[in-house]
Protein backbone atom coordinates (compact mmCIF):
# COMPACT_ATOMS: atom_id res chain seq x y z
CA UNK A 1 0.00 0.00 0.00
CA UNK A 2 1.31 3.40 -0.93
CA UNK A 3 3.61 4.87 1.65
CA UNK A 4 2.41 2.72 4.48
CA UNK A 5 4.80 -0.19 4.39
CA UNK A 6 2.04 -2.69 3.74
CA UNK A 7 0.49 -2.27 7.15
CA UNK A 8 -2.97 -2.43 5.70
CA UNK A 9 -2.24 -4.16 2.47
CA UNK A 10 -4.92 -5.78 0.40
CA UNK A 11 -4.79 -9.31 1.64
CA UNK A 12 -8.33 -10.54 1.31
CA UNK A 13 -9.44 -9.46 -2.13
CA UNK A 14 -11.81 -11.64 -4.10
CA UNK A 15 -12.40 -12.04 -7.80
CA UNK A 16 -15.90 -11.04 -8.87
CA UNK A 17 -17.39 -12.14 -12.19
CA UNK A 18 -19.16 -9.33 -14.02
CA UNK A 19 -22.32 -9.88 -16.05
CA UNK A 20 -24.28 -7.35 -18.05
CA UNK A 21 -26.97 -6.95 -20.67
CA UNK A 22 -27.77 -4.04 -22.91
CA UNK A 23 -31.49 -4.54 -23.06
CA UNK A 24 -34.23 -6.05 -20.96
CA UNK A 25 -34.81 -8.61 -23.72
CA UNK A 26 -31.13 -9.64 -23.87
CA UNK A 27 -29.51 -12.47 -21.98
CA UNK A 28 -26.77 -11.58 -19.55
CA UNK A 29 -23.29 -11.84 -21.00
CA UNK A 30 -20.13 -12.43 -19.04
CA UNK A 31 -18.10 -9.27 -19.63
CA UNK A 32 -15.10 -9.80 -17.36
CA UNK A 33 -13.88 -9.76 -13.79
CA UNK A 34 -12.79 -7.31 -11.13
CA UNK A 35 -10.78 -7.88 -7.99
CA UNK A 36 -12.17 -6.14 -4.93
CA UNK A 37 -12.17 -6.39 -1.14
CA UNK A 38 -15.93 -6.05 -0.76
CA UNK A 39 -19.17 -5.97 -2.74
CA UNK A 40 -19.42 -2.15 -2.66
CA UNK A 41 -16.11 -1.81 -4.42
CA UNK A 42 -16.80 -4.73 -6.75
CA UNK A 43 -19.95 -2.93 -7.95
CA UNK A 44 -18.15 0.37 -8.51
CA UNK A 45 -15.14 -1.23 -10.18
CA UNK A 46 -17.36 -3.28 -12.49
CA UNK A 47 -19.46 -0.29 -13.54
CA UNK A 48 -16.48 1.96 -14.12
CA UNK A 49 -14.23 -0.65 -15.77
CA UNK A 50 -16.72 -2.20 -18.18
CA UNK A 51 -18.27 1.02 -19.41
CA UNK A 52 -18.01 0.18 -23.11
CA UNK A 53 -21.80 -0.01 -23.45
CA UNK A 54 -24.80 1.73 -22.00
CA UNK A 55 -25.87 -1.27 -19.96
CA UNK A 56 -29.47 -1.84 -19.01
CA UNK A 57 -28.37 -4.09 -16.15
CA UNK A 58 -25.09 -5.19 -14.61
CA UNK A 59 -24.46 -7.62 -11.77
CA UNK A 60 -21.44 -9.10 -10.04
CA UNK A 61 -20.93 -12.31 -8.11
CA UNK A 62 -17.87 -13.63 -6.29
CA UNK A 63 -16.16 -16.29 -8.39
CA UNK A 64 -16.10 -18.67 -5.46
CA UNK A 65 -19.89 -18.52 -5.21
CA UNK A 66 -20.17 -20.52 -8.43
CA UNK A 67 -20.49 -24.28 -8.38
CA UNK A 68 -19.12 -26.43 -11.18
CA UNK A 69 -21.68 -28.64 -12.88
CA UNK A 70 -20.01 -30.91 -15.43
CA UNK A 71 -16.35 -30.21 -14.68
CA UNK A 72 -14.64 -30.39 -11.33
CA UNK A 73 -12.63 -27.20 -11.75
CA UNK A 74 -14.17 -23.92 -10.60
CA UNK A 75 -16.00 -22.06 -13.36
CA UNK A 76 -14.23 -19.20 -15.16
CA UNK A 77 -10.78 -20.63 -14.44
CA UNK A 78 -10.40 -23.00 -17.36
CA UNK A 79 -8.77 -21.67 -20.54
CA UNK A 80 -9.64 -18.58 -22.49
CA UNK A 81 -7.83 -15.26 -22.36
CA UNK A 82 -6.98 -14.11 -18.85
CA UNK A 83 -9.49 -11.41 -17.90
CA UNK A 84 -8.72 -8.29 -15.88
CA UNK A 85 -7.71 -9.14 -12.35
CA UNK A 86 -6.55 -12.66 -13.22
CA UNK A 87 -3.44 -13.93 -11.56
CA UNK A 88 -4.05 -12.51 -8.09
CA UNK A 89 -3.19 -14.71 -5.11
CA UNK A 90 -6.83 -15.68 -4.69
CA UNK A 91 -6.71 -17.41 -8.05
CA UNK A 92 -3.29 -19.00 -7.78
CA UNK A 93 -4.61 -22.53 -7.39
CA UNK A 94 -6.08 -22.51 -10.87
CA UNK A 95 -3.59 -21.48 -13.55
CA UNK A 96 -5.50 -20.19 -16.56
CA UNK A 97 -5.28 -22.06 -19.81
CA UNK A 98 -3.94 -25.45 -18.72
CA UNK A 99 -6.38 -26.65 -16.13
CA UNK A 100 -7.40 -30.25 -16.60
CA UNK A 101 -9.92 -31.81 -14.25
CA UNK A 102 -8.06 -34.44 -12.25
CA UNK B 1 -38.78 39.97 -1.97
CA UNK B 2 -38.55 36.38 -0.77
CA UNK B 3 -41.64 34.29 -1.01
CA UNK B 4 -41.29 30.89 0.59
CA UNK B 5 -44.79 29.79 -0.33
CA UNK B 6 -44.56 30.48 -4.04
CA UNK B 7 -43.97 27.47 -6.24
CA UNK B 8 -43.95 29.09 -9.66
CA UNK B 9 -40.86 27.82 -11.42
CA UNK B 10 -38.17 30.16 -12.65
CA UNK B 11 -37.55 29.32 -16.30
CA UNK B 12 -34.39 31.37 -16.72
CA UNK B 13 -31.81 33.07 -14.53
CA UNK B 14 -33.33 36.43 -15.53
CA UNK B 15 -36.59 35.40 -13.88
CA UNK B 16 -34.91 35.03 -10.49
CA UNK B 17 -35.32 37.78 -7.90
CA UNK B 18 -32.12 39.84 -7.82
CA UNK B 19 -30.82 38.65 -4.46
CA UNK B 20 -31.55 35.01 -5.35
CA UNK B 21 -29.80 35.34 -8.68
CA UNK B 22 -26.73 36.77 -6.99
CA UNK B 23 -26.77 34.08 -4.28
CA UNK B 24 -27.19 31.21 -6.75
CA UNK B 25 -24.31 32.59 -8.81
CA UNK B 26 -22.15 32.52 -5.69
CA UNK B 27 -23.14 28.98 -4.77
CA UNK B 28 -22.66 27.66 -8.31
CA UNK B 29 -19.19 29.17 -8.56
CA UNK B 30 -18.21 27.45 -5.31
CA UNK B 31 -19.58 24.15 -6.58
CA UNK B 32 -17.83 24.49 -9.94
CA UNK B 33 -14.47 25.24 -8.32
CA UNK B 34 -14.90 22.40 -5.86
CA UNK B 35 -15.73 19.96 -8.63
CA UNK B 36 -12.78 20.99 -10.75
CA UNK B 37 -10.25 20.76 -7.92
CA UNK B 38 -11.65 17.53 -6.52
CA UNK B 39 -11.40 16.06 -10.02
CA UNK B 40 -7.76 17.01 -10.07
CA UNK B 41 -7.13 15.28 -6.76
CA UNK B 42 -8.78 12.10 -8.09
CA UNK B 43 -6.67 12.33 -11.24
CA UNK B 44 -3.47 12.47 -9.14
CA UNK B 45 -4.15 8.86 -8.08
CA UNK B 46 -5.01 7.25 -11.43
CA UNK B 47 -1.55 5.69 -11.62
CA UNK B 48 -0.81 5.42 -7.92
CA UNK B 49 -3.92 3.81 -6.46
CA UNK B 50 -3.69 0.59 -4.42
CA UNK B 51 -5.03 -1.53 -7.28
CA UNK B 52 -5.62 -1.25 -11.01
CA UNK B 53 -9.35 -1.19 -10.37
CA UNK B 54 -9.04 1.64 -7.84
CA UNK B 55 -6.99 3.59 -10.40
CA UNK B 56 -9.69 3.10 -13.02
CA UNK B 57 -12.23 4.38 -10.49
CA UNK B 58 -10.09 7.45 -9.84
CA UNK B 59 -9.96 8.05 -13.58
CA UNK B 60 -13.74 7.72 -13.90
CA UNK B 61 -14.37 9.97 -10.91
CA UNK B 62 -11.90 12.57 -12.18
CA UNK B 63 -13.69 12.65 -15.52
CA UNK B 64 -17.06 12.91 -13.81
CA UNK B 65 -15.92 15.81 -11.62
CA UNK B 66 -14.40 17.74 -14.50
CA UNK B 67 -17.57 17.19 -16.50
CA UNK B 68 -19.68 18.45 -13.61
CA UNK B 69 -17.40 21.46 -13.18
CA UNK B 70 -17.60 22.30 -16.86
CA UNK B 71 -21.40 22.15 -16.82
CA UNK B 72 -21.66 24.44 -13.80
CA UNK B 73 -19.09 26.96 -15.11
CA UNK B 74 -21.07 27.14 -18.35
CA UNK B 75 -24.28 27.86 -16.42
CA UNK B 76 -22.67 30.88 -14.81
CA UNK B 77 -22.92 32.75 -18.10
CA UNK B 78 -26.60 33.26 -17.30
CA UNK B 79 -25.61 34.85 -14.01
CA UNK B 80 -23.64 37.68 -15.56
CA UNK B 81 -20.30 35.95 -15.17
CA UNK B 82 -17.82 35.14 -17.88
CA UNK B 83 -17.11 31.38 -17.91
CA UNK B 84 -13.97 31.92 -19.98
CA UNK B 85 -12.48 34.18 -17.33
CA UNK B 86 -13.68 31.94 -14.51
CA UNK B 87 -12.07 28.87 -16.02
CA UNK B 88 -8.84 30.28 -17.35
CA UNK B 89 -7.93 33.65 -15.89
CA UNK B 90 -8.38 33.77 -12.14
CA UNK B 91 -5.71 34.13 -9.49
CA UNK B 92 -5.45 31.61 -6.66
CA UNK B 93 -7.16 33.82 -4.09
CA UNK B 94 -10.24 34.12 -6.32
CA UNK B 95 -10.96 30.40 -6.16
CA UNK B 96 -13.74 29.03 -3.94
CA UNK B 97 -12.65 25.39 -3.75
CA UNK B 98 -12.24 23.72 -0.39
CA UNK B 99 -8.82 24.29 1.16
CA UNK B 100 -8.56 20.47 1.23
CA UNK B 101 -8.06 20.42 -2.54
CA UNK B 102 -5.55 23.28 -2.74
CA UNK B 103 -2.72 20.77 -3.21
CA UNK B 104 -2.28 17.06 -3.84
CA UNK B 105 -2.96 14.69 -0.98
CA UNK B 106 -0.10 12.54 0.21
CA UNK B 107 -1.82 9.26 1.09
CA UNK B 108 -4.65 7.03 -0.08
CA UNK B 109 -6.60 7.40 3.20
CA UNK B 110 -6.54 11.17 2.65
CA UNK B 111 -8.00 10.66 -0.80
CA UNK B 112 -10.68 8.41 0.71
CA UNK B 113 -11.44 11.27 3.15
CA UNK B 114 -12.01 13.63 0.21
CA UNK B 115 -14.03 10.93 -1.53
CA UNK B 116 -16.36 10.30 1.40
CA UNK B 117 -16.48 13.64 3.22
CA UNK B 118 -16.00 16.32 0.56
CA UNK B 119 -17.54 14.61 -2.46
CA UNK B 120 -20.61 13.68 -0.40
CA UNK B 121 -20.87 17.26 0.92
CA UNK B 122 -21.02 18.51 -2.67
CA UNK B 123 -23.60 15.87 -3.53
CA UNK B 124 -25.78 17.02 -0.62
CA UNK B 125 -25.77 20.57 -2.03
CA UNK B 126 -26.71 19.31 -5.50
CA UNK B 127 -29.48 17.22 -3.95
CA UNK B 128 -30.81 20.40 -2.37
CA UNK B 129 -30.94 21.84 -5.91
CA UNK B 130 -32.69 18.77 -7.33
CA UNK B 131 -36.26 20.04 -7.05
CA UNK B 132 -35.28 23.66 -7.36
CA UNK B 133 -37.74 26.28 -8.56
CA UNK B 134 -34.87 27.19 -10.89
CA UNK B 135 -35.82 24.73 -13.60
CA UNK B 136 -32.80 24.92 -15.96
CA UNK B 137 -30.76 23.05 -13.39
CA UNK B 138 -33.02 19.98 -13.09
CA UNK B 139 -31.71 17.74 -15.86
CA UNK B 140 -28.08 18.61 -15.11
CA UNK B 141 -28.44 17.76 -11.44
CA UNK B 142 -30.19 14.48 -12.16
CA UNK B 143 -27.38 13.25 -14.39
CA UNK B 144 -24.75 14.41 -11.94
CA UNK B 145 -26.40 12.64 -9.02
CA UNK B 146 -26.61 9.40 -11.03
CA UNK B 147 -22.84 9.47 -11.45
CA UNK B 148 -22.18 10.48 -7.85
CA UNK B 149 -23.85 7.30 -6.60
CA UNK B 150 -20.74 5.39 -7.61
CA UNK B 151 -18.41 7.91 -6.00
CA UNK B 152 -20.27 7.38 -2.75
CA UNK B 153 -20.11 3.60 -3.01
CA UNK B 154 -16.40 3.81 -3.78
CA UNK B 155 -15.89 5.91 -0.66
CA UNK B 156 -18.02 3.61 1.47
CA UNK B 157 -16.24 0.53 0.18
CA UNK B 158 -12.78 1.93 0.84
CA UNK B 159 -13.68 3.27 4.26
CA UNK B 160 -14.94 -0.16 5.25
CA UNK B 161 -11.89 -1.84 3.76
CA UNK B 162 -9.35 0.37 5.51
CA UNK B 163 -11.20 0.15 8.81
CA UNK B 164 -10.72 -3.63 8.87
CA UNK B 165 -7.24 -3.35 10.37
CA UNK B 166 -6.02 -1.22 13.30
CA UNK B 167 -3.36 0.43 11.13
CA UNK B 168 -5.87 1.21 8.41
CA UNK B 169 -8.37 2.57 10.90
CA UNK B 170 -5.67 4.74 12.46
CA UNK B 171 -4.74 6.17 9.07
CA UNK B 172 -8.41 6.80 8.29
CA UNK B 173 -8.93 8.51 11.64
CA UNK B 174 -6.02 10.87 10.99
CA UNK B 175 -7.17 11.62 7.45
CA UNK B 176 -10.83 12.12 8.37
CA UNK B 177 -9.98 14.38 11.31
CA UNK B 178 -7.80 16.45 9.00
CA UNK B 179 -10.67 16.95 6.56
CA UNK B 180 -13.51 17.15 9.10
CA UNK B 181 -13.79 20.84 9.91
CA UNK B 182 -13.50 22.00 6.30
CA UNK B 183 -16.25 19.59 5.22
CA UNK B 184 -18.56 20.09 8.19
CA UNK B 185 -18.30 23.85 7.65
CA UNK B 186 -18.49 23.71 3.85
CA UNK B 187 -22.24 24.40 3.83
CA UNK B 188 -21.63 27.72 5.59
CA UNK B 189 -22.77 28.86 9.05
CA UNK B 190 -26.38 28.28 10.07
CA UNK B 191 -27.15 31.93 9.26
CA UNK B 192 -25.26 31.85 5.97
CA UNK B 193 -26.82 34.58 3.80
CA UNK B 194 -26.41 32.70 0.51
CA UNK B 195 -28.27 29.52 1.45
CA UNK B 196 -30.79 31.45 3.56
CA UNK B 197 -31.84 33.53 0.54
CA UNK B 198 -31.87 30.50 -1.74
CA UNK B 199 -33.95 28.43 0.68
CA UNK B 200 -36.42 31.30 1.16
CA UNK B 201 -36.90 31.45 -2.61
CA UNK B 202 -37.27 27.71 -3.11
CA UNK B 203 -34.03 27.48 -5.07
CA UNK B 204 -32.59 24.98 -2.60
CA UNK B 205 -34.71 22.65 -0.51
CA UNK B 206 -32.78 23.21 2.72
CA UNK B 207 -30.54 25.81 4.29
CA UNK B 208 -26.98 25.34 5.54
CA UNK B 209 -28.05 23.71 8.80
CA UNK B 210 -30.36 21.33 6.94
CA UNK B 211 -27.66 20.36 4.46
CA UNK B 212 -25.20 19.76 7.29
CA UNK B 213 -27.73 17.47 9.00
CA UNK B 214 -28.29 15.60 5.73
CA UNK B 215 -24.55 15.17 5.29
CA UNK B 216 -24.08 13.85 8.81
CA UNK B 217 -27.01 11.49 8.26
CA UNK B 218 -25.41 10.16 5.07
CA UNK B 219 -21.92 9.56 6.36
CA UNK B 220 -22.78 8.90 10.02
CA UNK B 221 -23.57 5.19 9.67
CA UNK B 222 -20.38 4.63 7.66
CA UNK B 223 -18.19 6.31 10.25
CA UNK B 224 -19.92 4.43 13.04
CA UNK B 225 -19.36 1.11 11.28
CA UNK B 226 -15.70 2.07 10.85
CA UNK B 227 -15.55 2.85 14.60
CA UNK B 228 -14.49 6.45 13.98
CA UNK B 229 -15.81 8.68 16.75
CA UNK B 230 -16.39 11.85 14.71
CA UNK B 231 -20.16 11.37 14.90
CA UNK B 232 -22.72 10.27 17.46
CA UNK B 233 -26.40 9.45 17.26
CA UNK B 234 -28.60 11.78 19.26
CA UNK B 235 -32.37 11.26 19.36
CA UNK B 236 -32.64 9.84 15.87
CA UNK B 237 -30.24 12.19 14.13
CA UNK B 238 -26.51 12.24 13.65
CA UNK B 239 -24.33 14.98 15.03
CA UNK B 240 -20.66 15.83 14.95
CA UNK B 241 -18.70 15.16 18.12
CA UNK B 242 -16.53 18.17 17.24
CA UNK B 243 -17.75 21.76 17.16
CA UNK B 244 -17.17 23.66 13.95
CA UNK B 245 -14.27 26.06 14.17
CA UNK B 246 -15.22 29.11 12.08
CA UNK B 247 -11.93 30.82 12.71
CA UNK B 248 -10.60 31.93 9.33
CA UNK B 249 -13.87 31.28 7.46
CA UNK B 250 -14.42 33.70 4.59
CA UNK B 251 -18.11 34.32 3.79
CA UNK B 252 -17.06 35.75 0.42
CA UNK B 253 -15.02 32.74 -0.66
CA UNK B 254 -17.20 30.24 1.24
CA UNK B 255 -14.01 28.54 2.48
CA UNK B 256 -10.94 29.25 4.59
CA UNK B 257 -9.88 32.80 3.81
CA UNK B 258 -6.20 31.95 3.63
CA UNK B 259 -4.58 30.24 0.70
CA UNK B 260 -5.83 28.93 -2.57
CA UNK B 261 -4.80 26.33 -5.11
CA UNK B 262 -1.02 25.92 -5.20
CA UNK B 263 0.95 26.83 -8.31
CA UNK B 264 0.78 23.41 -9.95
CA UNK B 265 -2.92 22.97 -9.17
CA UNK B 266 -3.72 26.43 -10.48
CA UNK B 267 -1.77 25.93 -13.71
CA UNK B 268 -3.57 22.64 -14.37
CA UNK B 269 -7.00 23.99 -13.44
CA UNK B 270 -6.62 26.98 -15.73
CA UNK B 271 -5.01 25.03 -18.55
CA UNK B 272 -1.99 27.35 -18.57
CA UNK B 273 0.13 25.03 -20.71
CA UNK B 274 -2.50 25.00 -23.42
CA UNK B 275 -3.29 28.68 -23.30
CA UNK B 276 -2.09 29.20 -26.88
CA UNK B 277 -4.69 26.67 -28.05
CA UNK B 278 -7.68 28.41 -26.48
CA UNK B 279 -10.28 29.49 -29.01
CA UNK B 280 -11.45 33.08 -29.10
Amino acid sequence: MTGNGGRYRLSDERIYEVFARKDRADRFEHVGTVTAPNADLARVYAWQTYDEAKWFEMAVAPRDAFTAVNLTQRPFTLGGPPPVGEGSPADSDSPPGYGTPS
Amino acid sequence: MSDSTATTPFKTAEDLPGEAREALGELLLTLADDKRMLGMRYSDWILGAPSVEAGISCSAMAQDEWGHGRIVYAMLKDFGRDPERLEHERAAEEYRNSSLTDRDVSSWPELVALNLLLDTALTIVFEALHDSRFEPIHYKVRKLLDEERYHFEHARGWTARLAETPAGRGALDTAFRGAWNACLGSFGPDDDPVTTVLAANGIVSSDSAGMRRAWLGRIGPILEAAELDLVRRASGTWESTLEIDWDGWSPERRRAADGGPDEDTLARARGDRNRSLLMD
